[in-house]
């Protein structure tokens, strides 16, 4: 079930009428239905995955805080949810589930937690079980520790009518970016995997950046949808974007760009490396011929380079990936190393206290992040590759109007172009300190309804329907 | 030299712009990303021969100087 399908909106009024119905002490019993039903509707293969991981992680939880070798016993239960997600994922082409590696990363995250006894293990499987399936984040995140979480789900939250309109508000938010913005740019970022010989190099390079801004309304917009109906249900799920837009460096837009995906990596990856006893020893040993500064970094370098590999072929399989992981793993871990030598410049030109220097760093940043992305529309490598060729051989302009307008009718763009605006600006009012959805949420009542009105009627008469009527897919569903 | 002037001297190799002895806020700030973290776990080791396990990389243990000497006590102990 598609989270702008009307059998989905359905399920969450459903879901939140029976939760502020029920007495507060029962009401995490309206998320357990409504996940339950969400998780059926969406096939056997899916049932049975999702209860097979929440018992392990319920009775792994369990088994490690009574028995001995807890290392041991950790490593023979993240090998088989990890397993599961790896057979699935490259082995069983057949099998689909719902939100395959969100669900694992979060069960395996819980365990580690329960390891390091940061977490209590839960004696009732139902609490894991919801915590492993609440359907709001079960189709594409974001991925949330049971601090972050488990409490907030279990425990009754009164109706607050200021976060419940803000919550109403970030939804709406949500479904315009996607509907509006996203699924608009769909039919120009398509024109890059079919035949592109006619195309010129620029029409190319700006399908790109298109798909990149696709990419943002496409996730962030259902993001901010999950993250609305939980508010409404007096439940914060954490920040997966953070207006990326605005970083000043690459490292900046990771820290800004699929958040909690990026965080699970480092704490239950590159921490553990690098201040392992390998990890400070190796710093050490590099000190000695790479100066102390740079040699201390170096085993942050090469768990960075590791975490990003491991990102790319998250997404797939594929050589492309690859080259997408391992472009940005190299580009993070040359700035690690480097990074002695930029405070150095840094400080010297006092280049942090010049103003003008951040429009520069945000260029910089996106002119290194453009070019990852041609491997990113694709798995396939020989497209990529062509479509990079492309770029560079032809640049007409002459019959330039005629081009976009071949791709998609005038009207389109300019809907697509003042939507991108708008999400840009609400972007940077945020990156201000002023939230639209908090604020709206406070206005006066002839100033909250009009504008949320405005912006109902205008995801209903601007968004894209696919061809039963919900909208198309969203692209992180299938992880 | 008392363990904080120790600990002080060690943090100004990480980074001499950063207040560390007023600040009590540097993760939740942003003074101190990933990187900056990793390098103060490999400056504690040098300085105090602790090794921090993962576990203990949590932001409540290295918001202040404060708090990253009771985590190396703790080690100590």
């Amino acid at each position: 079930m598609s989270i702008l399908s009307f059998e989905f909106l359905l399920l969450a009024a459903g879901t939140l009428i029976i939760y502020y119905v029920l007495p507060i002490g029962v009401r995490w019993l309206a998320l357990l239905g409504g996940s339950a039903f969400f998780v059926i509707m969406a096939g056997w293969q899916s049932i049975i995955h999702l209860t097979g991981i929440a018992a392990v992680t319920w009775l792994g939880g369990l088994l490690l805080e009574r028995l001995e070798k807890k290392k041991m016993w950790l490593c023979a239960f993240l090998a088989l949810e990890l397993g599961a997600m790896l057979w699935v994922k490259y082995d069983a082409a057949s099998v689909t589930v719902l939100g395959l590696s969100y669900v694992t990363f979060q069960s395996a995250g819980f365990l580690i937690d329960v390891y390091r006894g940061k977490v209590k293990a839960q004696k009732n499987p139902l609490k894991i079980w919801l915590f492993t399936g609440y359907f709001l984040q079960l189709a594409q995140g974001p991925i949330s520790s049971w601090k972050e979480l488990g409490d907030q789900l279990l425990t009754g939250h009164c109706l607050e009518p200021v976060s419940f309109v803000s919550g109403f508000s970030l939804m709406l938010w949500g479904y315009f970016k996607k509907m509006v913005l996203a699924d608009r740019l769909a039919a120009a970022t398509e024109i890059l995997v079919g035949d592109i010989s006619d195309f010129p190099g620029w029409i190319l390079i700006l399908c790109v950046i298109l798909y990149i801004i696709r990419l943002y309304g496409d996730f962030s917009g259902g993001m901010d949808v999950v993250r609305g109906i939980s508010r409404m249900l007096g439940i914060e799920l954490p920040l997966n974007f953070l207006r990326p837009f605005f970083s000043l460096s690459v490292a900046e837009y990771w820290r800004r760009w699929h958040i909690t995906l990026g965080g699970w990596f480092r704490s239950y990856l590159m921490y553990p490396l690098t201040a392992s006893r390998a990890g400070l020893k190796l710093g050490k040993f590099a000190s000695r011929f790479l100066g102390k500064k740079t040699g201390r970094v170096l085993p942050t370098a090469l768990a960075t380079f590791l975490v990003f590999l491991l990102i790319g072929i998250w997404h797939s399989f594929s050589w492309n990936a690859v080259i997408y992981g391992a472009y940005f793993g190299l580009l993070m871990a040359i700035s690690i190393l480097l990074d002695p030598l930029w405070r150095k410049q840094n400080r010297r030109w006092k280049l942090n206290e010049k103003k003008w220097i951040s429009p520069l760093r945000m260029v910089r940043t996106w002119i290194l992040i453009i070019p990852a992305q041609f491997f990113a529309f694709t798995e396939s490598t020989s497209k990529s590759l062509g479509v990079l060729k492309q770029c560079f051989v032809n640049w007409d302009f002459s019959n330039a109007f005629g081009q976009l307008t071949g791709i998609m009718p005038e009207w389109e763009w300019m809907i697509a172009w003042l939507a991108f605006l708008a999400v840009l600006l609400v972007d940077l009012f945020c990156e201000i300190g002023f939230d639209p959805c908090k604020k709206l949420a406070k206005a006066r009542i002839w100033v909250r309804w009009p504008v949320l009105l405005a912006l109902l009627l205008t995801i209903l008469v601007f968004g894209i329907y696919g061809p039963s009527g919900d909208s198309s897919a969203f692209l992180y569903t299938q992880f | 030299m008392t363990d904080m002037e120790k600990l002080l001297e060690a943090l100004k190799e990480v980074d001499e712009d950063i207040d560390f002895q007023e600040e009590t806020a540097l993760i939740e700030d942003g003074l101190i990303d990933s990187l900056r973290l990793t390098e103060i776990i490999a400056v504690l080791n040098d300085a105090f021969d602790v090794y921090i396990a993962s576990k203990d990389i949590e932001p409540e243990n290295f918001n202040s100087a404060q708090a990253m000497l009771e985590l190396v006590h703790r080690y100590q102990e």
